[in-house]
């Protein structure tokens, strides 16, 4: 990966000891402190780390593009031997997309949904340089050419909304690769697309490192996409760059207690819980304001602990010639004493192979939404009636005590699926047992003993509690309506679920805002657990929070399953996580389940081909792993009209070379369930034989 | 397993619950903060002041005529100068201001504290979120009618609606409050309907709805508490528009003819202008500023600051 002269050459950027502040009403706030970096050609540098670092500050600095209240105090920036910092604004305009450039998150916020994409594009031609429209538009569809944009023509003259997410991302990409900058500056780039398209845009943006040789300065949260892309990597905490290093150095020997444990709270792929353990880093980032200048700015979260790290901030120690950490330890960090005991993490055990009693089973559930048509037929209500077909006969059981995992990229329906089943979307065919009781009807209809066995978990931490009511009376509410405790004890029931959640009685009174992400979820955590339900729903509980943090809510849900014995419903979009947590996963694709079986049947063959997709596609936080290379090709069909038989044929990578003359049967014939041993099920129209010798996705290279 | 959060804070054993002025303290110190937010203040509580103890700010009463000085400038005597009449423009600015934020004649002789302006948009406000509540929450029809009706209303031009309003009813303290209400609900139905519309899918919404909450009761227990924190903002908004209105309306003949019963007729805009060359800029000029300055400050509290409508949390 790397370029053997590039090391020699003189870095593109270069980031030295900057410090950035925010001006506030309370005064200056420091938002960066002590940041050094190079980037040279050819070379792509990972920024991470949680939320609150500062690692976009860093980015919108080296442009100078901080706002009104923020400012460069101390440190230089550098860009091609010249400095940026101080320079005025206009002279940084022309820098800004013309020898600097960016990627964004959110593609969809970075176009402008009014203007067509070709006059966006040949805007950033024309801007910066003299060039007749002609050849700037010229030159725009050859740029989308090379970023594997297909039908580049039509492209040109659509608007944003008309393309798919990660073809936005495709134009962004090329609007940002157009005048040929010298740095290029992501900041997260993939974070908002689904995981096959993610792996396609990092694929992507490796070939454009090699092609153009720029400097890449590529930010991200997530541990596997950095060790997928970078050569290079920046550990930032809470303003801090706390280490630097070449990738794997960094990721086989780390050197700062905050790196270590980085990497120790996220899954691996494969990893499950009866083998293995997460440990969460304790605590939360500081917010700027209450970060201290007198001792190491990691000091209340380490595991090592000592007094002498609480004399001052620590600067850098030398590690390698390039490798830097910043911590008084860090030469010696690996065979310290802990001074602070990890927590204890709950071991899972695994569960008795007897076949249990199931708790919930639903046999060919529909959910449809209907459709509005837009023709004047339909006004009179004459029209014939269209369904988005968001889930669309679906199969399965949960066992007592067991939890179900269900994975899937956004749009596969298994939001809907949960949903129907706790009864807030109707049902629209099927039937639903849970406890052997029918709950098809929607949950106002529903017995009050029916309900309160099923409670949901919500993704979003910050719309999940009211934000006018105390915690306290948020979590009182359904312990009064499930009249789980008698009247005068509601309080005390109440603090003791906030220690179950491990939260301190004190929170009692407080709101919602004075919480972090975290904590909120454990609230609405215990606000689930309130009514002892037999099932929980977990609709994407941690994919909102930091890794440290989900870490932690991860192990508490498993403790919780443990102490409470209730059965679980995990959905999520990161494969790892989903692994780690569950016992039985169900693989979702356009409203149908194509493969479900016990979690380890589903990560090793024989595979689903679309489950082999998905797998190939996670982002595995080890440089080392070797991961089969399988790209899905086009967008997922709309639920309104699936595709004819096999509902995956459109995209299915396997079905030319695996099946006689194509596939043809796939085009034509719903595909029928192959069993496996130990309950794996496939639904797919190739041999389970042929399956089987497929080789494994993930190989790591010790093995 | 013991959590990540527990760990770095201390369990302090009882957080002593701040009393209720500490906590009014508390929410002002947000004011205190912003220099913007502090002049508004100042010029708020000064038209307070003065409203309050009008009789003590004036040696005028707001009917003394003065014959021999009729649209006079500022002068020693007449800080603001007089009209047409003779009468003192200070004078009347004050005893006017105490109409519209510190008293209210329903009769003659009966008073109720709390101008028509604070009466106009308290009961615009219980009226327009009823409303908007209604046709967010239920949808369909009833929202569909609502808002229709909500919607027939705007289209007419305010100082029409004014007008018409005056005239049909007739001039008096209470009509004008009838007026600012019928002018501000659909405004404020609208906003509370929007944010209805929002707030129907937040999730803890949908987790009571989980909890097999029934009825419109629950729902509307959760959605009118989010509501009124996010109305605070607003409910400051028309208190500013309206005590203009009320000046205009009373400039206008409205509630002037009856509160110091010197009857007459509806005036036109013409008169208006004069009596503004004639000294009642200085009204006008304060005016403005203090309206522009404390929507502003309620508008925009700066970056990283809290909303300004957690002052008034402690209090609700």
């Amino acid at each position: 990966m790397q370029n053997s002269n590039a090391s020699t050459n003189q870095p593109v950027l270069e980031v030295d000891n900057v410090q950035i502040n925010y001006e506030t009403r309370k005064g200056d706030v420091e938002a960066i402190q002590g940041v050094s970096f190079k980037v040279r050609e050819g070379e792509t540098v990972g920024l991470v780390g949680e939320s609150g670092c500062g690692k976009s500050t860093i980015a919108f600095g080296i442009v100078n593009f901080l706002g009104p209240n923020g400012k460069i105090v101390e440190g230089s920036i550098r860009f091609q031997g010249d400095e940026l910092v101080g320079r005025s604004e206009e002279e940084l305009k022309k820098l800004r997309g013309d020898r600097i450039s960016m990627v964004f998150q959110d593609p969809m916020q970075a176009l402008n949904p009014s203007v067509r994409l070709g006059e966006q594009l040949t805007e950033v031609l024309t801007c910066h340089r003299d060039i007749s429209q002609e050849e700037a538009w010229e030159k725009c569809i050859q740029m989308l050419k090379r970023v594997n944009m297909p039908d580049v023509e039509n492209v040109m003259v659509r608007y944003s909304h008309q393309i798919s997410g990660g073809q936005q991302q495709r134009v962004v990409i090329a609007m940002a690769m157009l005048n040929n900058p010298a740095l290029i500056i992501m900041d997260e780039p993939t974070t908002a697309l689904d995981v096959t398209v993610e792996a396609a845009v990092l694929d992507l943006l490796e070939e454009l490192k090699h092609d153009f040789n720029a400097a890449n300065i590529f930010i991200t949260h997530n541990l596997g996409v950095v060790a997928r892309v970078s050569d290079y990597l920046c550990v930032m905490y809470a303003g801090q760059m706390v280490e630097s290093g070449p990738l794997t150095e960094i990721f086989h020997d780390p050197r700062h207690p905050y790196t270590m444990g980085l990497l120790a709270c996220v899954p691996r792929l494969g990893d499950s819980k009866l083998e293995s353990l997460l440990h969460p880093i304790r605590g939360r980032v500081p917010p700027p304001a209450e970060r201290s200048k007198t001792e190491c700015i990691f000091a209340p979260r380490c595991e090592y602990v000592t007094e002498d790290c609480r004399t001052a901030r620590p600067g850098f120690e030398q590690i390698s010639s390039e490798h830097v950490a910043r911590c008084i330890y860090a030469a010696e960090i690996q065979d310290r004493a802990r001074t602070k005991r990890r927590k204890k993490v709950p071991e899972a055990t695994a569960q008795a192979e007897a076949p249990r009693e199931d708790l919930l089973s639903f046999e060919h559930l529909k959910v449809y939404y209907p459709q509005e048509s837009n023709s004047v037929v339909s006004l009179f209500g004459m029209g014939e009636k269209k369904f988005v077909k968001a889930v669309d006969d679906v199969s399965v059981r949960v066992a007592k005590g067991r939890t179900l995992g269900i994975v899937g990229e956004s749009g596969c329906g298994k939001s809907s699926l949960v949903k129907g089943l706790i009864g807030l979307e109707p049902v629209t065919d099927g039937d639903v047992q849970f406890m052997g009781i029918d709950t098809t009807k929607p949950v106002t209809e529903r017995d009050t003993n029916l309900i309160k066995e099923m409670q949901m978990v919500f993704q979003n931490p910050d719309s999940t509690l009211n934000p006018s009511f105390t915690v306290g009376s948020q979590i009182a509410r359904p312990i009064r309506r499930f009249k789980t405790a008698p009247r005068d004890q509601v309080k005390d029931e109440v603090i003791k679920l906030l220690k179950a959640v491990r939260l301190p009685p004190t929170f009692y009174d407080r709101l919602p805002r004075q919480l972090s992400g975290g904590e909120k979820q454990r609230v609405g955590i215990a606000r689930a657990l309130a009514s002892r339900p037999d099932l929980i729903i977990c609709d994407e509980p941690v994919s909102a929070l930091d890794v440290s943090v989900q870490a932690a809510v991860i192990n508490l849900l498993l403790e919780i399953q443990q102490v409470f014995g209730s059965s679980m419903i995990f959905i999520a979009h990161d494969l790892s996580v989903v692994r780690f947590f569950s016992d039985d996963i169900a693989v979702m694709y356009l409203g149908q389940i194509v493969e479900i079986g016990p979690a380890d049947a589903i990560y090793d063959p024989p595979y689903h081909p679309y489950t082999e997709a998905l797998l190939s596609a996670v982002p595995i936080p080890d440089p080392d792993v070797e991961q089969k290379q399988i790209r899905l090709s086009g967008n997922v069909p709309s639920a309104l009209d699936p595709p004819s038989g096999c509902r995956f044929h459109t995209r299915c990578p396997r079905r030319q070379d695996m099946l006689p003359d194509g596939g043809k049967i796939c085009e034509t014939e719903t595909p029928p369930w192959h069993d496996s041993e130990k309950g794996h099920r496939i639904l797919c129209h190739i041999p389970l034989e042929e399956l089987e010798k497929v080789d494994p996705v993930v190989k790591s290279a010790a093995a | 397993m013991a959590t990540a959060e527990q760990a770095t804070a201390p369990i302090k054993v009882e957080e002593a619950k701040p009393g209720i002025f500490r906590r009014i303290w508390a929410g002002f110190s947000i004011i205190f903060a912003s220099k913007i937010a502090v002049v508004g203040l100042a010029i708020v509580l000064f038209w307070i002041i003065v409203a309050i103890f009008a009789p003590l700010f004036t040696p005028y009463t707001p009917l003394e005529q003065d014959w021999k000085a009729p649209n006079q400038g500022p002068s020693a005597s007449h800080i603001l100068g007089t009209d047409e009449l003779g009468r003192d423009l200070w004078s009347r600015l004050i005893h006017g201001a105490r109409v519209v934020l510190v008293l209210m004649p329903i009769t003659e002789n009966f008073w109720i504290p709390g101008g028509t302006a604070i009466w106009g948009v308290i009961v615009a406000l219980i009226v327009g979120a009823t409303l908007g509540l209604m046709g967010g929450y239920y949808g369909g029809w009833i929202d569909e009618i609502i808002m229709r009706l909500l919607d027939a209303m705007m289209a007419v031009p305010i100082i029409l609606l004014y007008m018409i309003i005056m005239a049909a009813l007739g001039a008096s303290a209470v009509n004008v409050v009838i007026a600012i209400t019928i002018v501000g609900t659909p405004g404020i139905a609208r906003l509370v309907r929007s944010l209805t519309l929002d707030i129907r899918t937040r999730e803890y919404i949908r987790a009571a709805e989980t909890r097999g909450e029934k009825g419109p009761h629950h729902h509307r227990c959760h959605a009118t508490r989010g509501l009124c924190h996010l109305c605070h903002g607003d409910t400051g908004f028309p208190r500013p528009g309206d005590t203009t209105t009320v000046s205009g309306l009373g400039k206008h003949g409205g509630q002037r003819t009856r509160i110091y019963s010197d009857r007459q007729p509806v005036r036109c805009p013409v008169a208006f202008r004069s009596y503004c060359f004639s000294g009642g800029w200085a009204e006008f000029v304060s005016r403005w500023l203090a309206r522009r300055i404390y929507a502003i400050s309620v508008k925009n509290p700066g970056p990283e600051d809290p909303p300004m409508l957690s002052v008034l949390e402690p209090i609700c």
